[in-house]
């Protein structure tokens, strides 16, 4: 399906990079952020962004940085997808240590094929986070990748992805609630301009338009219940490895 | 066993005590306070998330009363009381609620710095049982600071309501720390709870839960722990609370430390992506994820009807209507019942007790100034009960009641837009609507506002709100001797200065307000005895207060009208009150007073004219003119103190000159405008 994309793994580490920046609070990537995040020289980064941005995938100005295009992001969330996957599976199946299993996961990452990895998802129970407890993106299912504004979504279930507030007291009131990217919290309640209520770890919250537009969000991907059923313990899918 | 003198005893259980202490965390840079540790009584905090239930647990342990609601941030200060155990005094602190020891507000920031600044010999983690997961993040916080935990798992009551289950024993062992199911609000396990928490930590201490953070993060602190210096706080925490940015612990370490836990706190964004601060908060939740998985049973669960309730008072087609029924509810009944109430006591010391009374005063006692005196209290008691106390009591009675039920956070969620047009967000209308009952407690409650610039309009505004005592002079004297009409006016303008103000202070007002983020507590079932303790401790502050003030004033009133030295005060007031606002000039005396009590003005409006039947002496028109500014100038002395203590003194003049002004400015306007209707 995207194979008409599939590109060369310093491309699609590029673009990983560029997701890891936006998972953060930066949409814009410098020149400069880029090499020192990759180890690399400047002049080489300015050439992959003009690259990438001939194949669409990066919005690139000379000297003012680089933001990811909807193509770009899409292929960027896959590749993270990959990599964080294959360190659950690194760590979870094969015992490896978390830092070496980062290491492998970079280079197979650029290998595994799409449905391999889809079956991985599947056989580890679609993890929601990595060993190191980001989340891993969700799977290409019907394109329901693209992050929106929590304040314009209605009732239903969603997976924070970004905390984009440039308030320290609404980040700091934000993490202390759990409400961090790869939380999956539950709109109850949404006042025409005004306020959301989320329902998340049996707790309802309220939040004001702006904080509710400073976190973005994806649909969820499967109804999970949190918490062990009458009879039945359930382990915990991102359980930090004992 | 030989009685040995008692240095030699002392000396034998020192070492056990310094464990104690080194257990505890015993944060005191001077050692002194541990020499002294056998004889002086054992400290213990209460600290948990808002709402979880620590002041209804303190004020079991200790009979001290504090209002308890549920509303999370009830408490803002630290709060002490005394407990017995086994006859030894125990020192109890209510700390206000937090959801982490990140301190974002400043009744969080005072928690944060009790903590790590006072040796405490246990501190009782009080979680909510209802909302597991959630509480236990502050519970890891707070092992990870090598506290003496001992964890109360409060409201274990309503866990059936919501169809769940925790295994305690689960619980204890996850976590390695004693945990006692309590229910605050009926006494239940409170006792028990103080025992383990005294007994600290002789039960055998197990393995405690230590938070497994990302490997960036661990390596990260494995680095910075040999360059911490050597303190009574636990190496790994303080590492963590570096990596995490926290202020309060880099201002303990060196200027080449904190570069290097810089450099150190890079190298995990740049690998994460992400503050590091966030990649530890999920650390922290991952774990407190997997507790609370471990011990939590979860049935089937149907919406109570408490929950039916929370979404209808939330859905706006439903809640705003209930908002106005409950606020127009409110207010007919305290003026109809209050009304009557005040009718019937005003008539009974009028006709029935004063007349005899006085009469046989005055044949026994011929000096004036004793029988003024007399006649002065008697009267101040009458005005004090027939105005004052039907009003303000069917007031906090009805607060009480919205508060216990967990009502007014979901008024903040229903007015969070509304508030932005006046510059602020539905946080801020809890303390506003507080100021419906008592400006002081009220101001109080802004300390739970992220920020400084919303905590400086908030209080400004509640100066502005007609608080109980202006509502008994709005509904008892204007409503009552003047008109309906004029009384809904004084609620109108109130409303529209308070916007119009709000918008001007939201641009003179420097600084930035943060957004609402509200936790919104379960509905419960009004408990009576909680209200009507919670009512009578405000009832309280005004009998003891209000009552002595108001007694001696007019006792001195009397004096200054027979020696006819109140003309000497009313005189240079006469061009403001008679000039300006078209009242008699004896008004000038009673707003006066009114600074001392805003209630006082119309108390010392009765015994200034001789009759609680105004309209004898007032045109309608300046009954109202009157009440109108009585509601709105000048903070009253309290209030005043409190804005003084809590913002600065600049603030609190500022704010008392602008209610000054816009009260003549008001008023007079007014008084004009009804010459002319």
């Amino acid at each position: 399906m995207s194979q008409e994309y599939r590109l060369s793994s310093s491309e699609e580490e590029y673009l990983e990079a560029f997701y890891t920046k936006r998972e953060g609070k930066a949409p814009v990537a410098t020149t400069r952020d880029l090499a020192e995040c990759l180890g690399v020289r400047d002049a080489s980064v300015t050439e992959m962004l003009k690259k990438l941005s001939e194949k669409g995938l990066v919005r690139y100005t000379p000297y003012h940085g680089a933001t990811l295009t909807e193509a770009g992001l899409k292929i960027a969330t896959k590749v993270k997808r990959r990599h964080r996957l294959l360190e659950r599976f690194l760590v979870d199946i094969c015992g490896i240590d978390k830092h070496e299993s980062h290491k492998q996961a970079c280079d197979m990452e650029h290998v595994i094929s799409d449905k391999a990895l889809d079956n991985l998802s599947a056989q580890l129970g679609h993890p929601a986070t990595c060993p190191g407890g980001s989340a891993i993106p969700e799977g290409e299912k019907g394109g329901e990748t693209e992050v929106s504004k929590l304040s314009e979504m209605g009732k239903g279930a969603y997976t924070i992805r970004f905390l984009t507030s440039s308030e320290p007291e609404t980040i700091s009131r934000l993490c202390s609630l759990g409400l961090i990217p790869g939380l999956t919290v539950k709109v109850v309640r949404k006042i025409a301009d005004g306020p959301i209520v989320i329902e998340t770890k049996d707790t309802q919250i309220a939040l004001g338009k702006d904080v509710a537009e400073s976190l973005l969000v994806s649909p969820e991907r499967a109804a999970k219940e949190p918490g062990r059923r009458e009879g039945a313990k359930r382990v915990p899918s991102h359980a930090t490895s004992s | 066993m030989v009685k040995r003198p008692s240095f030699l005893r002392r000396r034998e259980t020192a070492p056990e005590k310094a464990h104690a202490a080194g257990a505890s965390g015993n944060r005191a840079p001077n050692t002194s306070s541990q020499q002294t540790k056998d004889t002086a009584p054992k400290k213990i905090a209460l600290i948990g998330n808002p709402s979880a239930g620590k002041s209804a647990m303190f004020s079991q342990m200790t009979g001290v009363n504090v209002i308890v609601s549920n509303i999370p941030q009830t408490t803002v200060l630290v709060q002490r009381g005394l407990s017995r155990i086994d006859k030894h005094n125990v020192i109890v602190y209510d700390l206000p609620g937090v959801y982490s020891i990140t301190a974002v507000t400043e009744d969080e920031a005072a928690t944060k710095e009790f903590l790590l600044s006072t040796p405490l010999d246990a501190v009782i983690d009080i979680v909510d049982a209802t909302r597991l997961e959630r509480n236990l993040y502050l519970t890891l916080q707070l092992l990870e600071l090598d506290l003496p935990v001992v964890v109360a798992l409060n409201q274990v009551d309503l866990l059936k309501t919501l169809d769940l289950d925790i295994d305690v024993a689960d619980l204890e062992r996850e976590l390695g720390v004693t945990v006692i199911p309590t229910i605050a609000t009926q006494g239940e396990g409170m006792r028990a709870t103080l025992e383990a928490a005294y007994r600290y930590p002789t039960t055998e201490r197990r393995a405690q839960r230590r938070v497994e953070y990302d490997d960036h993060i661990e390596r990260a602190v494995a680095a910075i722990i040999p360059l911490l210096p050597e303190t009574d706080l636990p190496k790994r925490g303080f590492a963590v609370r570096l990596l995490e940015g926290d202020k309060n612990f880099a201002s303990r370490v060196d200027a080449r430390t904190l570069t290097r836990v810089n450099e150190l706190r890079d190298e995990v964004e740049q690998a994460h992506g992400e503050d590091a601060a966030i990649t530890i908060a999920r650390g922290r939740h991952a774990t407190a994820d997997l507790v609370a998985n471990a011990v939590l049973v979860r049935r089937v669960h149907k919406p109570t009807l408490a929950e039916r309730f929370g979404d209808f008072a939330t859905r706006p087609r439903t809640g705003y209507p209930l908002l106005v029924a409950l606020v127009g509810g409110m207010l007919a009944l305290i003026f109809f019942v209050g009304g009557y109430l005040s009718d019937l006591i005003t008539t009974f010391f009028g006709d029935v007790v004063f007349p005899p009374f006085f009469g046989l005063v005055d044949s026994q006692v011929a000096n004036p100034f004793i029988t003024s005196a007399v006649h002065s209290t008697f009267l101040a008691l009458a005005a004090a009960l027939a105005i004052a106390v039907p009003y303000i009591l069917i007031f906090f009675i009805f607060l009480a009641v919205l508060e216990d039920v967990g009502y007014l956070p979901r008024v903040a969620v229903l007015l969070d837009r509304q508030a932005h047009i006046i510059g602020l967000h539905g946080r801020s209308l809890i303390p506003l609507l507080f100021g419906y009952g008592c400006s002081v407690p009220a101001i109080m409650a802004t300390r739970a506002l992220p920020t400084r610039k919303e905590r400086i309009i908030t209080t400004i505004l509640i100066t502005m709100i007609p608080c109980s005592a202006r509502t008994a002079i709005i509904l008892g004297v204007a409503a009552t001797y003047a008109g309906v009409p004029y009384a809904i006016a004084i609620y109108l303008i109130s409303v529209v200065l308070i916007i119009a103000s709000g918008r001007l202070l939201r641009s003179v007002v420097a600084g930035r307000t943060a957004g609402l983020v509200l936790e919104i507590p379960l509905i419960r079932r009004p408990a009576l005895v909680p209200i009507i303790k919670k009512t009578w401790l405000r009832m309280r502050e005004f009998l003891y207060i209000a009552v002595p003030l108001l007694i001696v004033g007019s006792i001195v009133f009397g004096w200054l009208d027979l020696t006819g030295l109140s003309r000497l005060i009313e005189a240079p007031l006469a061009p403001i009150t008679v000039g300006i606002l078209g009242l008699p000039a004896f008004t000038g005396i009673c707003l006066i007073y009114g600074v001392l009590r805003k209630e006082m003005a119309i108390e010392m409006l009765a015994i200034a004219s001789g009759t609680f039947i105004f309209s004898t002496v007032m045109a309608p028109a300046q009954i109202f003119v009157f009440c109108l500014v009585v509601t709105l100038y000048v903070p009253c002395i309290a209030t005043f103190g409190v804005m003084v203590r809590e913002l600065n003194w600049r603030w609190a003049l500022g704010g008392a000159l602008f209610t000054i002004t816009l009260a003549l400015v008001v008023g007079g306007f007014a008084y004009r405008a009804l010459l002319l209707a």
